[in-house]
């Protein structure tokens, strides 16, 4: 890849994280993470040029949203692009704006993702997904416990419950730290056995306190072109890559070939272009979307690209804490907050504040060089990001 | 300067009332095969050893296609096996203004671009349109983009004097240009006189000033230049684009001034080098919702003096200056669709591929796109050929 | 219909899902003013100087916070812009045809769309005075303002002269016949049975020697000069005083004539001269009066 320029982020924005909103419509919510992110910028709203902007229309069935939102953005009279791919939508808005900028288009992109999924009925929403004559009637919105019983399947039922439930409490831990997370449950360790038998039951192993949040929140990242970005901000983080994986909607159509999760494919592309030998030691800490803590437990497999249990002893030996050797989701992760649209760009903008040094009390306690952040959505789909502290 | 971005292959189906013998993955799969029968598609899947579509973009909207996400949809047909494909949400022509940023970027080498929409899907397109609006102010009273385009072409004419005889000479027009259009079938020629005896819709507009309601799709491939020339005999440049945001309130607009098309056509003409627009191009494709937009766009792309676009009418001027010789979004394109039809068709004048309406040696054209009420935004952009 | 539809599938769908928009606290407080006040506020933007409706916590041309800066406008505006909506829709309020407006609220710099009633459709037009209608019942939305009602550029009322308009030397009259009947009508309006109106043989014995009118009756002949004609609708009279000059017996012609003396500048009031004259042109009755004429501002 010969990248025209260097693109920088050098301002994040969010909303405050909830499951209700009420306080606040659409265009006013959004406002808020489009003022936080310009002030951490250093900006006012002159200097932006363009604006992107992503959600899931069904979500609040608004058509068009961004007309109406424009009341709140700042888009009036400024280039504007609406691009949305499901989950991923966050991380999708984050290469639209790379692309703007490093292509020389603009010189300053504001990315604004968001949803108010309090106001739909997101489940209903999701099975709205399906196809309506092949797999309508079988969809039930995003849950899947089919993870959960791959994992107990191989490596035991009592570590298995044991790893994911420590995941979940890290998380809620780190989500503790960040007073904008969704809920903070202030679970502790001990408590792990207990939930694990009296958390309601989804599908099979899969748990209430498994799942992932229904929020409402908004996230705004600002981008600039390197000369711009150096004017604004000391310490930008840089885009240093970005890799979009999508798979087909018919998971069958490739007959016995073996499974590979988009995932796996995105992380070993991504790595081998950017020289990653190693990606578990060069990588110095991992915003993940992971959905609910069994699929973020098993998800580390597949983007750290391990075969064994690795991933299962990252977890077990601490070193995916805050204070641990490869942090993941020290914001609390999209188990605490899952504004959909916004999801995958609080992703890449926590992954940005880490390498800032900036991210307050839910900062990290080391250097960081390099940072990952994913993107989740549709069938299976991956967005990876790859940011890092000094100029690609 | 970033590199050249040419559009290598331009396809599209029949724009028809209701195709109901095909789902929207049909429509898309028949661009798709008329596509690869211009150039070779491959899908490079992130590996570096093959030379293909790095990029998809999809255009479509999830609430005329009634799925959330409905690019779930499509990842079937466009090769998004481990592929990248990304939606646009917005008027189609923005796939273009993405195509391009994403390959000049130095991201991308090719992108592969199809858009879809099925208008006759839902029981009403303003009905989509209608949720468009604001919950709390503006959904309640009824509004949606007929409703808006009305007050808009009341302003319009307010201020232009454009009178009612004038709007007819338009629809006729078009219909004589759709006629000759392979992909327009089934709409028929029409009288001024016929088009002044119809009903009114939304005064001033009547209901045959509307453009009627269709199902299509149309696909493209862009790529960087050095590629563009080795896969294809024509490429078609993009040089320019720009677009721009209104206030969404109705009443905070001027809504006879034009004021995001001047300042999408503004960045545009910048970008592309464009100083005297009246005399730049060969070839206008304008998304022409409702009658009236032909004359009022015109004078936002600052084509026509402002309040001079009836005279200009009277005089045969969208004939002179070859404005939609393919019938324009009047013949029936969907609404997310229409600009990037219009640019479809403007590539295929350029290309010397518009059978009966060709203009001869078109070398230059502009392309334009309109979404939200009454124009809250507009998209253009210009191309031309080697 | 075509007969390959039988082998091509239509599968009927509705996207029913619930929606609940959260009108936030800026949106909600102009509601409730609307509910419960019947009142009409804008918020204002102290940089642009412009006061919005409907409201939005962001002013959208400077990006400035406005949510707290409310200001009243009022319940009148002028059209600046419609369409007449012909087309039927399951979102409409109102069953078409019906006008669509955009209505410049007095006070506020941006128009509303709204509904506009009390105009034949062909009468509508740009630069119509409405006025805001409330709904009977709220529905806690903007449709808490049923429509707009047009408000006819003429009063109902044509009233009289205002003080402004008064001339000294201005004069009106108003002229009748008196009967037997009036006097007989009288006589039981005011209880006033003295047989010197009504038995004429009693009426031969008094000075006139014969029945003549109550002297109120030709007097009262002043009111419809003065509160219909001049100063005319709308004038109160709080001072009338009369000499009576000359009997009026009954088939006499009266004439009454009022006429502006003198404005009186510290109270805009006007001080009038009254005259009653018969067929004879003989001074029946004469006094004078103080009128308060109709004020300028119900003439708008």
């Amino acid at each position: 890849m010969k990248k025209n320029r260097n693109v920088g982020i050098i301002g994040v924005g969010q909303s405050v994280y909830s499951s209700h909103r009420e306080e606040v419509n659409q265009p006013e919510m959004i406002h808020e993470a489009v003022a936080e992110a310009l002030a951490h910028a250093g900006m006012t709203i002159d200097d932006i040029d363009c604006i992107v902007h992503g959600n899931m229309e069904l979500f609040e069935m608004v058509h068009q949203p961004d007309c109406w939102h424009s009341l709140g953005i700042g888009s009036v009279g400024k280039e504007t692009l609406r691009v949305t791919t499901g989950g991923t939508t966050g991380a999708t808005i984050c290469a639209t704006a790379d692309y703007l900028v490093a292509s020389g288009l603009h010189d300053v992109v504001l990315a604004v993702g968001f949803e108010k999924l309090q106001e739909g009925h997101t489940t209903g929403g999701i099975t709205n997904m399906a196809d309506p004559l092949w797999a309508r009637q079988l969809q039930t919105g995003a849950l899947t416990g089919m993870t959960a019983a791959a994992v107990i399947e191989e490596f035991g039922e009592e570590r298995a419950k044991k790893a994911s439930m420590k995941y979940r409490i890290i998380m809620d831990k780190h989500a503790m730290k960040n007073k904008k997370a969704h809920r903070r449950l202030g679970l502790e360790f001990d408590q792990a056995d207990d939930l694990m038998v009296n958390s309601p039951a989804l599908v099979g192993e899969l748990r209430m306190i498994h799942m992932c949040s229904q929020s409402d929140g908004a996230c705004a990242v600002i981008f600039a072109s390197e000369e711009k970005a150096k004017q604004f901000r000391k310490n930008p983080a840089w885009i240093k890559d970005h890799i979009t994986v999508h798979r087909e909607e018919s998971f069958g159509c490739f007959g016995d070939e073996p499974f590979v999760l988009s995932h796996r494919y995105a992380a070993e592309k991504l790595f081998a272009r950017n020289g990653i030998k190693n990606p578990r030691k060069e990588i110095d800490m991992f915003e993940m979307y992971d959905p609910s803590s069994w699929w973020g437990l098993d998800w580390l497999r597949e983007f750290l690209l391990f075969d064994g249990d690795e991933h299962l002893k990252m977890v077990e030996n601490d070193e995916i804490t805050i204070d641990g050797d490869f942090p993941i989701n020290p914001s609390g992760g999209v188990t605490a907050s899952n504004p959909i649209g916004a999801t995958a760009l609080v992703r890449v903008a926590e992954a940005a504040l880490q390498i800032m040094g900036e991210a307050g009390e839910h900062q990290v306690p080391k250097t960081v060089n390099q940072a990952l952040a994913s993107g989740f959505g549709g069938t299976l789909w991956t967005v990876l990001f790859l940011l890092t502290r000094e100029a690609p | 300067m970033a590199r050249r971005v040419g559009i290598c292959a331009v396809a599209q189906t029949t724009y028809e009332r209701d195709k109901w013998n095909q789902r929207f993955q049909g429509m898309a799969l028949d661009v798709l095969e008329a596509l690869r029968q211009q150039v070779d598609i491959k899908f490079s899947r992130h590996r570096p050893e093959v030379q293909g579509i790095d990029m998809t973009i999809s255009v479509s909207d999830d609430i005329f296609d009634a799925r959330t996400i409905s690019n779930n949809a499509m990842t079937d047909v466009l090769g998004a096996h481990f592929g990248c494909e990304e939606k646009v949400a917005q008027e189609g022509i923005q796939a273009l203004y993405y195509g391009l940023a994403a390959i000049q970027s130095g991201h991308n080498d090719m992108v592969l671009i199809m858009g879809h929409c099925k208008e006759s899907q839902c029981a009403s397109r303003n009905m989509v349109t209608h949720v468009a609006f604001d919950p709390f102010f503006t959904r309640p009273v009824g509004l949606d983009f007929c409703a808006a385009a009305g007050l808009q072409a009341q302003a319009y004419a307010a201020k232009s004097g454009i009178t009612d005889a004038q709007l007819a000479k338009i629809v006729a027009r078009c219909r004589k240009h759709a006629a000759q259009n392979p992909y327009t079938p089934g709409l028929e020629e029409l009288t001024a006189e016929a088009v002044m005896a119809s009903d009114m819709l939304a005064d001033p507009i009547r209901a045959l000033h509307a453009r009627p309601v269709s199902d299509g799709a149309v696909g493209m491939v862009l790529a960087a230049e050095e590629i563009a020339v080795k896969i294809c005999d024509k490429p078609i440049w993009i040089t320019g684009v720009g677009n721009s945001m209104d206030h969404f309130f109705l009443g905070d607009r001027d809504l006879a001034s034009n004021r995001a098309l001047k300042e999408a056509a503004q960045r545009t003409y910048k970008r592309a080098g464009i100083t005297d627009p009246k005399t730049a191009f060969d070839i206008i494709e304008i998304s022409d919702q409702y009658a009236y937009q032909l004359p009022m766009w015109m004078e936002g792309l600052g084509m026509v003096d402002e309040g001079k676009a009836g005279q200009w009418i009277d005089d045969n001027g969208p004939d002179k200056l070859h404005v939609n010789m393919s019938g324009g979004m009047l013949a029936g394109n969907p609404l997310i669709l229409g600009g990037l039809v219009r640019a479809a068709e403007a590539a295929l004048q350029l290309r010397g591929e518009a059978g009966n309406n060709q203009v001869k040696n078109a070398k230059t054209a502009l392309a334009h796109g309109v979404m939200g009420p009454a124009g809250q935004f507009h998209s253009v952009i210009t191309l031309e050929r080697n | 219909m075509n007969t390959a539809k039988d082998d091509c599938f239509v599968v009927k769908g509705k996207l029913a899902l619930p929606y609940q928009y959260f009108a936030g606290k800026t949106g909600s407080r102009f509601i409730i003013s609307l509910r419960d006040e019947h009142k009409i506020r804008g918020l204002k933007c102290e940089k642009c100087g412009k006061v919005f409706v409907p409201p939005r916590s962001t002013c959208d041309i400077c990006f400035e916070n406005i949510a707290d800066k409310w200001v009243d406008v009022a319940n009148t505006g002028t059209v600046t812009g419609f369409t007449i909506i012909r087309y039927e829709e399951p979102h409409q309020p109102v069953k078409p045809p019906y006008v669509l407006g955009l209505v410049k609220l007095d006070g506020a710099d941006t128009p509303i769309a709204h509904i506009v009633k009390g105009v034949a459709l062909s009468k509508m037009a740009v630069g119509l005075k409405v006025k805001a209608v409330f709904a009977k019942k709220t529905t806690n939305s903007i449709m808490d303002i049923d429509h707009f009602q047009v408000v006819g550029d003429k009063p109902k009322f044509e009233l009289g002269y205002s003080y402004e308009e008064l001339e000294v030397g201005m004069s009106a009259s108003f002229t009748k016949t008196i009967s037997e009947t009036d006097v007989y009508l009288f006589a039981g309006i005011s209880g006033d049975f003295n047989p010197m109106h009504l038995n004429e043989e009693f009426a031969k014995l008094t000075p006139f020697g014969t029945r003549i009118a109550h002297g109120a009756l030709p007097q009262s002949l002043i009111a419809p000069v003065l509160g219909m004609k001049l100063p005319g609708l709308g004038t109160v009279i709080p001072e009338i005083t009369v000499k009576f000059r000359k009997p009026t017996y009954f088939g006499d012609t009266i004439t009454a004539v009022g006429e502006v003396v003198e404005k009186i500048e510290k109270k805009k009031w006007v001080r009038m001269e009254l005259r009653w004259t018969n067929q004879k042109d003989e001074l029946v009755a004469e006094g004078s009066c103080l009128a308060i004429p109709p004020a300028a501002f119900l003439k708008k």
